[in-house]
């Protein structure tokens, strides 16, 4: 995830931690999708036709002309269990990128997006029996930070019907680790506990994919990406290395029905890969992403149509809670328009999620998404 | 358009942040590990020794007259005060005459209020006499033999004195002084004085300041007396500030008695520091988080003194001397350290002292234990103005009596990959 102030660093803004005490922040982290938000109304499905998704560097060549883009996506989640009921409010900003064409048919564009997001904090609180002082304290750990995606991308139309794009990925990155322990000794006897931990990652992939009109109503997008290796570092020690997983992902769209794009993807990732990265108490999933969605032409309002999204997405998220594997099944809607004589679209998606493991931890998260494209 | 702004103003309320979990824990927090370990340290004390002579000459804040009787308690003592630069002559007109004639002579006293000094404040109730004796104390010896000094408190050399009924102790006092005495001492050019107090009661009197000596002195072809005023100096004061202006100082005339075998004293007359030297575990100084740290003490009751209930903190410093050897000097430079490191005691009481130690050991990190031995001093904060003295059993004593420390730490916490 990104955190709020990316503006200030982009280093930073690739400070993702594993989040603990949900089932969505395990591991080394949650998996915003790297898709923007109006893919992400339509569950995902039109991700692999999206230019300004992260997904396939074919799918650049539909910038058309150069732009800048940026999107901002709070969750507002619910973790239940047998005993306990608590609520989060996220700050993400999981998407910025930028490109500029050249000529008619060339497009490069780059974009930061965020791989996995570890960013969450728990407190617990207990006692301790200091000799004959039974002394109440909190602790709480505390984790920010990503693993963000930075892509330079090109991409290619060949021909009305079929588009190329090819993708340089580098895998940067920190987690900001801290522990306190606060005890509540008025006395002042008992020296609070603090400690403080970073880990940089680095790593490198490449990506290729096409985008494919095989019939004037029919598109076809497939692309993949190769990963190299992907370091763990804290204080000029490498700690671990692991291999970025690879990625494959096909999306199948239909354009049939009159204002109206019916799409459906498929996404595969193995993310156990990532196992060598971390300790050995780590599980990690090979999971698909599913999407079935559809943008259908809305009111026109101010001169410009409004289009209307809906989707379906059921995915595996990366990393298993106590062992366990955690799906993720959503729905989502959205809509957008143009704004500033065309030069601008504002989208705007609410998608709704449940998250389920097997031990009895259930979660819940409605994520907003607004995202901005300036084309000027 | 409604829809957008009510998705803007829902967005904008995210930009406050709160992630905080926890209630799934640990079903869904496998790194939530915090181990806090309690030990017990036995053997820890390497060298332990009361060390008698504080605080240093010159360095008090005031001088405490005081006078005890009682059957171990027989403490007495006396306030020195050095005129060492005291004209010899008197002018007349451009010229210039010795000293031939002193009319009177008066030495002005301030007394600490009892408002600010809260031990001496249940004297000044007392309805008995007490009396300010003032001897001249002069001697060719060095400045630092108080044993000469003291030798020199005898009625042949008592030049002054002051009697008032302790309940009416007024503020200023002066002292009429020997004129004879005086008139020698001015034609040498010096004075030393020093002042006791004798009374039938035990009984203190907190000199806050000498502040001037006067008198009245005539000479040669001079009608009249002149008078002359001259603030306490002392030709010893060190330039570099290595030795303390003695221009005034305590001396204890007689002290409390020697501590049993045994124990550590603290405070009493001189005043003594108990220097307790640690050997802690390296790992628990340099790779663990001492979250609470105390070194327990036994106090061994001292009783059948004037003031064995009266309650006085007592502080356990650390030492920021860096000589190993010199456990004198060791004692002599501390400083505190934040946390509970005061104790407040009677001399009568007994049981089990436990002075906080947490703050120390980030202290002690910081440099090695070659260079900084691990020393805690101990000290009563009114060293030097009250005879109370605290005895801890030391390292000699038994072994469930000796000191010990209890120490909770909280290793490092395996918090990095998940």
């Amino acid at each position: 995830m990104i955190r709020p102030h990316w503006l200030l660093s982009l280093l930073a803004l690739a400070s993702p931690l594993a989040a603990q005490g949900t089932l969505s922040t395990q591991g080394f982290g949650y998996h915003p999708g790297q898709i923007s938000s109006r893919a992400r109304a339509t569950g995902g499905a039109l991700g692999e036709f999206d230019p300004t998704s992260a997904l396939n560097p074919a799918a650049l060549a539909w910038w058309e002309r150069s732009g800048v883009m940026l999107e901002y996506a709070p969750e507002f989640r619910r973790v239940t269990t047998a005993d306990s009921r608590e609520s989060a409010t996220i700050a993400r900003f999981p998407l910025s990128g930028a490109a500029i064409a050249f000529g008619g048919r060339t497009i490069v564009g780059v974009t930061l997006s965020t791989f996995l997001d570890r960013t969450w904090e728990t407190a617990q609180r207990g006692t301790h029996q200091f000799a004959d002082d039974l002394i109440p304290y909190e602790v709480e750990f505390r984790s920010a930070g990503a693993i963000n995606d930075l892509r330079l991308a090109g991409a290619w139309t060949a021909s009305n019907a079929l588009r190329v794009g090819l993708g340089a990925h580098v895998f940067v990155g920190s987690n900001r680790l801290d522990v306190f322990t606060r005890f509540s000794d008025t006395l002042g006897r008992v020296a609070d506990f603090g400690q403080r931990s970073r880990i940089s990652y680095s790593g490198a992939a490449a990506s290729a994919g096409i985008d494919w009109r095989p019939l004037r109503s029919i598109g076809v997008a497939v692309s993949g990406r190769l990963g190299g290796t992907l370091r763990a570092v804290r204080n000029d020690t490498t700690l671990s290395t692991a291999d970025i997983p690879m990625r494959l992902g096909v999306g199948l769209a239909y354009t049939g029905l009159r204002g109206a794009v019916i799409a459906a993807s498929g996404e595969w990732q193995d993310w156990s890969k990532l196992d060598g990265l971390g300790s050995a108490q780590l599980t990690t999933f090979d999971g698909w992403d599913y999407g079935l969605g559809a943008e259908l032409r809305g009111p026109r309002w101010f001169g410009g149509e409004v289009p209307l999204r809906l989707g379906v997405r059921r995915r595996t998220l990366p990393f298993g809670a106590a062992g366990a594997e955690v799906e993720e099944t959503s729905v989502s809607g959205g809509w957008g328009f143009t704004i500033a004589g065309g030069r601008a679209v504002a989208d705007f998606g609410l998608a709704r999620a449940s998250r389920t493991a097997e031990g009895g931890a259930r979660e819940r998260a409605t994520t907003l998404s607004i995202g901005l494209i300036v084309r000027p | 358009m409604l829809l957008a702004a009510i998705t803007v103003v829902v967005a904008a309320g995210a930009c406050s942040e709160d992630f905080t979990g926890g209630g799934a824990c640990p079903l869904l927090c496998p790194e939530s590990g915090v181990e806090i370990i309690n030990d017990t340290l036995d053997a820890v004390v390497v060298l332990d020794s009361s060390v008698r002579g504080f605080p240093l000459p010159g360095t008090e804040s005031r001088l405490t007259l005081l006078q005890r009787f009682g059957s171990g308690d027989t403490v007495i003592t006396a306030g020195i005060v050095r005129f060492d630069f005291i004209p010899k002559t008197l002018p007349i007109g451009a010229d210039s005459a010795l000293v031939a004639k002193v009319d009177s002579a008066e030495l002005r006293l301030s007394i600490a209020s009892a408002q600010l000094d809260s031990f001496s404040r249940r004297d000044t109730l007392k309805r008995v006499p007490v009396t300010i004796d003032v001897y001249d104390v002069d001697t060719a010896a060095s400045d630092f033999d108080t044993a000469a000094v003291r030798a020199r408190f005898r009625p042949s050399t008592l030049i002054g004195s002051y009697t008032v009924r302790r309940d009416s102790l007024p503020d200023s006092v002066f002292v009429r002084l020997d004129t004879a005495a005086v008139r020698a001492r001015v034609q040498e050019g010096r004075l030393r004085v020093g002042l006791r107090i004798r009374s039938d009661s035990s009984m203190q009197v907190p000199v806050a300041a000498i502040n001037f000596l006067r008198f009245w002195a005539r000479a040669p072809g001079l009608d009249t007396a002149v008078l002359r005023t001259v603030g306490p100096s002392s030709s010893s004061t060190g330039e570099g500030g290595d030795l303390p202006a003695l221009d005034r100082y305590l001396i204890v005339l007689r002290g409390t008695p020697a501590p049993p075998p045994q124990v550590l004293a603290v405070g009493g007359l001189p005043a003594q520091r108990g220097y307790i030297r640690l050997s802690l575990p390296s790992n628990l100084v340099d790779s663990v988080t001492v979250v609470r740290a105390a070194l327990v003490l036994t106090q061994a009751p001292v009783r059948g003194r004037t003031d064995d209930t009266v309650r006085t903190p007592i502080q356990a410093n650390v030492s920021i001397a860096r000589d190993l050897l010199d456990i004198g000097r060791a004692s002599l430079l501390v400083r505190s350290t934040p946390g509970l490191f005061e104790q407040t005691r009677a001399p009568s009481d007994s049981g089990l002292v436990r002075f906080e130690l947490a703050g120390t050991i980030p202290f002690w990190r910081r440099t090695p234990e070659a260079e900084l031995p691990r020393v805690i001093v101990l000290r009563s904060s009114r060293e030097g103005e009250f005879p109370s003295e605290f005895h801890f059993y030391s390292s000699e004593a038994p072994a469930h009596l000796r000191p010990r420390v209890e120490i909770s730490y909280i290793p490092r916490v395996d918090f990095s990959l998940p």
